[in-house]
């Protein structure tokens, strides 16, 4: 069973969009999927971090891109 | 599924790869700020009657370290803390994250002093960048950069001057300079000692991986911008940043193995290396290994 995600790319601008993934899949593989390094985001989930190696539920996903400041 | 936290079996915020814990986010700031203090002790002297000057651009990596340094020495009388945020003259970049500076200093009561390379330079960092150039746009702003820092520092009577280098910029420089072969630049790198002129650098975040001072920033509410430099993208810095990331993600720990590496080798190098004595440059007189130090160099006023 695939689950939806409403997923929202902070980096720079914003993009949205409506994404279905497999059951069990870990926030690392869905960031490799897009081809997002992960030393790069913070992901959050209804608005709080979560680690990595957990597994994606349907909600709402915030990538949140990181860069230096300076 | 929530993964848990190893220390208190809450909800973890965060999976560092690098030690194989997982962290709740109470748990998650007292390891950023255990690493800070230990970095503090070990490589950066306090002492009584101290004036830490602390580089404040606005941007995560140094409101943190200004939350941070607040939060340690605020209670400490003997210690004052003062922030200084140069203005390069950046458009549609630099005037929101010197509002956030602004709004930081101001709630922690911290004093705050603001300089812009117009009135320094006589000339905004948008201005050199348009002229013909010889070398890329961070050349030019950190260089400017760092001598009016200095020189703002000095004049306020800093005994320390903190910058928020985290550990990705630090792995990032060590590694740039073996691919560059730059040796000299490895031993300025190294500890710093004092010397005339230059105020003592410090570093409290060189042990903390961006990504987790971008997500204590989160963690502890402070306004962070995430917009990047208009001229980011000109620095090679950029493909040493994306090659060390895949090497980390590939072999957790990496970063910190190039910092720890070169802790240990720096003295050893530093020792060998002839230290340049420092000159007053016969142009402006601040501090410089040459005759004419870098900064009027590159604005041309030989």
């Amino acid at each position: 069973m695939s689950i939806k995600v409403n997923l929202k790319v902070l980096a720079g601008g914003t993009s949205e969009q409506t994404i279905e993934v497999e059951e069990n899949t870990t926030y690392e593989c869905l960031l490799d999927d897009l081809e997002i390094n992960q030393e790069t985001v913070i992901v959050l989930k209804d608005g709080q971090a979560v680690p990595l190696d957990g597994t994606v539920t349907s909600s709402d996903l915030t990538i949140l891109k990181i860069v230096s400041g300076g | 599924m929530n993964m848990k936290c190893n220390k208190c079996n809450k909800e973890a915020i965060i999976f560092q790869k690098y030690s194989g814990m997982h962290l709740c986010k109470k748990h998650f700031i007292e390891d950023v700020e255990r690493k800070i203090k230990f970095t503090i002790r070990k490589h950066f002297n306090i002492q009584k009657n101290d004036i830490i000057a602390i580089a404040l651009s606005g941007g995560k990596d140094s409101a943190v370290l200004l939350y941070m340094l607040h939060k340690l020495f605020d209670k400490r009388p003997d210690i004052e803390l003062i922030a200084i945020t140069i203005d390069e003259g950046i458009e549609g970049y630099r005037e929101h994250t010197l509002k956030i500076a602004k709004e930081l200093t101001a709630k922690l009561g911290v004093k705050h002093i603001i300089r812009s390379f117009k009135d320094e330079f006589d000339t905004p960092l948008d201005d050199i960048i348009a002229q013909e150039r010889e070398k890329g746009a961070c050349s030019y702003c950190g260089v400017l950069r760092k001598t009016l820092l200095n020189k703002t520092a000095l004049e306020v009577g800093a005994t320390k001057l903190a910058t928020g280098h985290n550990l990705d910029d630090e792995a990032q420089t060590i590694l740039l300079n073996h691919l560059r072969g730059d040796v000299s630049r490895m031993v300025k790198l190294a500890q710093p000692h004092a010397l005339e002129g230059l105020v003592l650098r410090a570093k409290p975040l060189r042990y903390i991986p961006e990504k987790e001072v971008a997500l204590y920033a989160i963690v502890s509410d402070l306004t962070v911008d995430f917009s990047e430099c208009p001229y980011a993208h000109e620095a090679i810095r950029g493909e040493v940043r994306n090659m060390l990331n895949v090497f980390e993600v590939a072999h957790p720990g990496t970063k910190y193995s190039l910092l720890k590496g070169f802790d240990t080798m720096a003295p050893i190098i530093s020792k060998e290396y002839l230290n340049v004595e420092l000159a007053k440059c016969r142009i402006c007189g601040e501090p410089c290994s040459f005759e004419i130090c870098q900064a009027c160099k590159l604005l041309g006023r030989e």
